[in-house]
């Protein structure tokens, strides 16, 4: 599904030159699950940005579905990201002033989707997100977990291929944690690639392989299939 | 995806109604001032533009070089015979209209009640023709062709004769004369010269009454208007050009007198506007108040936009995380920018919807402010609306602009991780909000010097006395038996003093050359006349310098004795100017007394040479000094006196010192309208203050809970808070005061009397403009900084 090459970003302020990235050579299957951790100030985050096209690399080479995308503008790399990759963030990121039902409906809504599917594919989610009798009700209504639940609706509503997931538990408490994994589990067994941050390492046991960063180059890449059997 | 937009606006606005209230408020009160203003503008853009001809007619004025008088040495007054003789002289002039006017002439209807109207004389039917006046009843050609037949104007008609039909009915003019109907006319729009005048008779009707017809008809006499009609697109300066043909020709002869003397066409539609030649027909527009309130107008929707932009900004910046969402989920940057835009465009529209019904209210106010009369009908003519909406259209997108390209320019990743773009591109805020108060200021310190130079010209001894005043136009019956109607009133003894005069001291409009016997006709000096009765000197205070005031005693004071000011024997070469002779219109006057340099005009004119002479025949008002205290019993005094005298003519009276306060009319007007705008620019400069603060309060509530808790207290951090804000307002005054002193140091130019600008009037404005904003911030800081700290610290 993506694959990189010698990945490197580097951060320049006057003084200072950071290095978030260093070489960073990884391979991600199709349906695959896999968790990447590390230290604060890692580099996740900036792989993360990355993978989601976010973000351009310093170096290096990154291939999307077959496609080199380093080098690509704002404008394609944002029409790469609208087909094909959904994103939860630790801190929800969900519009205050749309409700649930139209925060999900808003990445449908900028893919020109017709008036009666988008109902359709909405509700769908609502209900596999078991969060359908609050889709009226505004974000700063629900709690942590549902509002976290909403962004996952919202990372899935137009089937990605790939869900990008930043920390998506590092707001909650644990019952709510589980819940959310156990979407994103599901998700993963029906065929969604999932690439998750997390500092957590029951969390990150969910995946079938562990990426470990330290210092922004990658140290191990444990394979868990085992243990989950 | 429109719809999704949409609901964004409306809950942004319901969540933060404060914010959008002060957003919208000052943007429609901006839009309301600059749509009325725009309105007037229009109206005299538009004056005498509505004939089909236009642009071919021209009005013949005449400059006598070397001889000013009010100030001008053009005037719109000429010869009746030139009408008629430019036409056959020039085959570029295809029509001519030679018209004279009466204003104020009582008209009787059929059943003989009283009027007062204005009457045109013209030459029929060449000027019906010429402006394209439309009969509704009645030929053009023929209506008025019989002596004695006059057309009214609809409105004059319904006026006059009510519902009935006017045609073939007879009005009575002063008395005298009876004219026939003979026709109805389209009133003409308010903002056409002819206006005003609501009957239309022919010249020669109003020639066969003339006692001295024949000098009046000649080229000796300048007392008509003449119109003529070029062809299509021709140069003026053509016709300029071969006048001093006709000059020649015609008037040298005719006017031994003043040889020099130049003809001109003057454009119609410029009349109202650039006009400079005196005793014009309607009144001058005015073209320095239009300017000014132009500028306002600027001003206004210059400051209301800024309010609006910065509002905008730092409302669009709390939603800098909102674009990030919608980035990552696909947005475009085109997507975003239409966003912001439509949001910018639905407020603007809002406050423009809002403009027009403030306006609806502020009309009659208006109406009052310029003198003119809109309806409310003028706010829903399309063309108002239409402007109304481009306006409105064009601050959404402007204001809408710098936000969304700002924001759409977001890099997702940075909002999204909380690297927040707040507080960035603030230098462009700050700017604009000295620029918002600088132009405060600037109005401010306007409104302070026009109000001192008013007070000033009210209060400036003109040389006489106009307190206790009372002014009676006189009748012919009256000045019959003007002694004995002294006496009596002299029996009061709250009358101190009474005469009676061709014009009053304050505003002198006739004039006439003076010269002393002997000496060539060069040495002619143009000065002001009055024509008076005795008691002229002590009732109006003015002081003798030497020689002796009119006598009663004295037979040959009532022929040939004469009372000059400084001003004229100065002009005169006059060393001693008692007992010496003048010649005024060739008679010969003895000079009995000289009097004080008075200010006979507005303070605009300097002081200018004066006569005075006993005249009775040119007595035109009886003035009447009382003694202050029971000044209404004074006047049913002078009342019963006048019944007893004036033949059942109504008795009219004014007060002089109200007259003298008229001849600033203008100047009272651009006083009201800058003090007003100055205090409605200072309202919406501190919305937009307001807005501001609240703004950057919010986002400092933590960093206010951290100080406080390391030990600030309330008044620190209402210290830190206010400084920065006080600090525009004194940067906006370096650039408010040389604006503002160089605007005021021109509108002064205007006055030959003028105060000087003093440093005081800048440091109050600012010190004004610095006290509001303080008042404004700190309502805002004060409540910031006894805001519990631990709430604000656990609120991030």
């Amino acid at each position: 599904m993506l694959r990189t090459n010698n990945l490197v970003k580097i951060y320049r302020t006057e003084e200072v030159e950071t290095t978030a990235l260093d070489n960073v050579s990884i391979e991600i299957n199709e349906g695959e699950f896999v968790s990447i951790m590390g230290p604060s100030g890692c580099g996740k985050s900036t792989l993360m940005n990355i993978l989601g096209m976010l973000d351009n690399p310093s170096g290096g080479e990154y291939h999307f579905l077959g496609k080199e995308v380093s080098k690509f503008n704002e404008r394609q790399r944002a029409q790469i990201r609208k087909e094909n990759i959904g994103f939860v963030f630790q801190s929800f990121n969900l519009i205050d002033e749309l409700t649930i039902y139209e925060n999900v409906e808003l990445p449908l809504l900028y893919l020109k989707v017709s008036p009666s599917e988008r109902k359709r594919k909405v509700q769908t989610v609502l209900e596999i997100m078991e969060i359908m009798h609050r889709r009226n009700h505004f974000p700063q209504q629900l709690s942590g977990g549902q509002q976290q639940r909403v962004a996952v609706a919202r990372a899935l509503v137009a089937n990605p291929k790939l869900i990008l997931a930043d920390e998506p538990t590092g707001n909650l408490d644990s019952s709510h944690g589980d819940e959310v994994m156990k979407m994103l589990t599901f998700l993963n067994e029906g065929g969604t690639t999932v690439i998750m941050v997390t500092h957590s390492p029951t969390y990150a046991e969910y995946g079938n392989r562990v990426i470990h960063l330290f210092d922004g180059k990658v140290v191990t890449e444990n394979f868990q299939e085992s243990f989950r059997v | 995806m429109i719809r999704n937009y949409f609901k964004i606006v409306i809950r942004n606005i319901l969540r933060q109604k404060v914010f959008t209230f002060l957003n919208i408020s000052g943007l429609a009160i901006g839009i309301a001032i600059a749509s009325l203003i725009m309105l007037y503008v229009k109206f005299e853009w538009e004056y005498d533009k509505s004939y089909p001809n236009t642009d071919s007619i021209y009005r013949v004025i005449q400059r006598v070089p070397g001889k000013p008088f009010m100030g001008t040495e053009y005037f719109a007054v000429t010869q009746e015979p030139l009408g008629r003789t430019l036409k056959s002289e020039f085959p570029e002039i295809v029509n001519y209209a030679t018209i004279g006017t009466w204003k104020n002439a009582a008209i009787n209807n059929s059943k003989n009640m009283s009027f007062e109207e204005n009457v045109l004389y013209a030459t029929a039917p060449n000027f019906l023709q010429m402006f394209s006046i439309e009969l509704m009843q009645g030929n053009t050609n023929t209506a008025l062709s019989q002596l004695n037949t006059v057309i009214l104007s609809e409105n004059i008609a319904k006026k006059l004769f009510g519902s009935e039909n006017p045609i073939g009915k007879t009005i009575t003019v002063i008395e005298t004369e009876t004219w026939t109907v003979t026709g109805i006319y389209k009133s003409l729009p308010a903002n056409s010269q002819f206006a005003t005048y609501g009957l239309i008779t022919s010249f020669e009707t109003y020639a066969s009454g003339l006692k001295n017809r024949e000098q009046a008809l000649s080229w000796k006499n300048n007392s008509w208007y003449n119109y003529v009609k070029v062809i299509n697109g021709t140069n003026p300066e053509f016709i300029n050009a071969r006048m001093p043909n006709i000059v020649n020709k015609y008037l040298s002869d005719a006017n031994a007198d003043i040889k020099a003397r130049e003809l001109y066409l003057q454009p119609l539609k410029d009349i109202r506007l650039y006009n400079n030649a005196y005793f014009g027909m309607g009144e001058n527009g005015d073209l320095k108040t239009m300017l000014i309130l132009i500028a306002i107008a600027i001003v206004m929707l210059s400051i209301a936009s800024i309010n609006y932009m910065n509002l905008s900004t730092a409302r669009a910046s709390l939603r800098a995380r909102e674009v990030g969402v919608r980035k990552v989920i696909g947005a475009n940057k085109i997507q975003l920018i239409a966003q912001f835009m439509g949001d910018s465009v639905f407020l603007s529209i809002t406050a423009g919807i809002f403009a027009i019904i403030l306006d609806l209210f502020l009309l009659p106010s208006f109406n009052q402010l310029i003198g003119i009369n809109f309806s409310s009908a003028a706010l829903l003519q399309p063309s108002f609306l239409i402007g109304i909406s481009v306006i409105t259209l064009l601050i959404g997108l402007l204001s809408g602009a710098y936000p969304a390209f700002i924001l759409s320019s977001f890099q997702p990743v940075k909002v999204i991780m909380g690297d927040n773009a707040k507080g960035k591109h603030a230098y462009l805020r700050y700017i604009l909000v000295v620029t918002q108060f600088a132009a405060s200021i600037a109005l401010i310190a306007c409104t302070f010097i026009i109000l001192s130079q008013l007070n000033y010209i009210k209060n400036r001894d003109m040389g006489y006395n106009r307190e206790n005043i009372v002014v009676v136009p006189l009748n012919n019956n009256v000045i019959i038996q003007l002694g004995p109607m002294k006496q009596d009133l002299s029996q009061n003894p709250s009358i101190s003093d009474v005469t009676a005069c061709s014009q009053t001291p304050i505003n002198i409009v006739s004039a006439t050359y003076v010269n002393i016997p002997g000496e060539a006709g060069e040495t002619k000096v143009l000065s002001y006349s009055i024509d008076s009765d005795f008691n002229f000197l002590q009732t109006f205070n003015i002081p003798l310098v030497e020689g002796r005031n009119f006598s009663k005693n004295i037979t040959t004071d009532s022929t040939n004795a004469v009372l000059i000011n400084q001003s004229l024997a100065n002009s005169l070469g006059l060393k001693n100017a008692i007992n010496s002779t003048i010649s005024i219109n060739n008679n010969k006057y003895n000079i009995i007394g000289l009097i004080k340099d008075i200010n006979i005009h507005s303070l605009h004119q300097k002081i200018e040479p004066l006569f005075v002479r006993l005249n009775k025949p040119y007595l035109q008002y009886l003035c009447v000094k009382t003694k202050s205290g029971n000044l209404p019993a004074t006047i049913d005094f002078i009342k019963s006196v006048w019944d007893r005298y004036s033949g059942q003519k109504p008795f009219k009276y004014t007060f002089l010192d109200s007259d003298f306060n008229s001849l600033y009319k203008r100047e009272e007007r651009v006083a009201q309208i800058v003090s007003y705008s100055s205090a409605l620019a200072i309202i919406i400069a501190c919305l937009g203050l307001l807005g501001l603060v609240s703004f950057i309060v919010e986002q400092k509530r933590k960093e206010i809970g951290i100080r406080k808790v390391l030990g600030a207290s309330v008044s620190d951090v209402v210290g830190t808070l206010s400084k920065q804000f006080l600090q525009w307002v004194l940067y906006a005054n370096i650039i408010a005061i040389p604006v503002a002193y160089y605007l005021m140091a021109s509108w002064l130019q205007d006055f030959a009397f003028r105060i000087n600008i003093s440093w005081w009037v800048f440091i109050l404005s600012g010190g004004m403009a610095l006290l509001i904003a303080l008042i404004t911030v700190s309502s805002q800081t004060i409540k910031a900084a006894f805001a519990n700290p631990v709430k604000s610290i656990r609120y991030e």
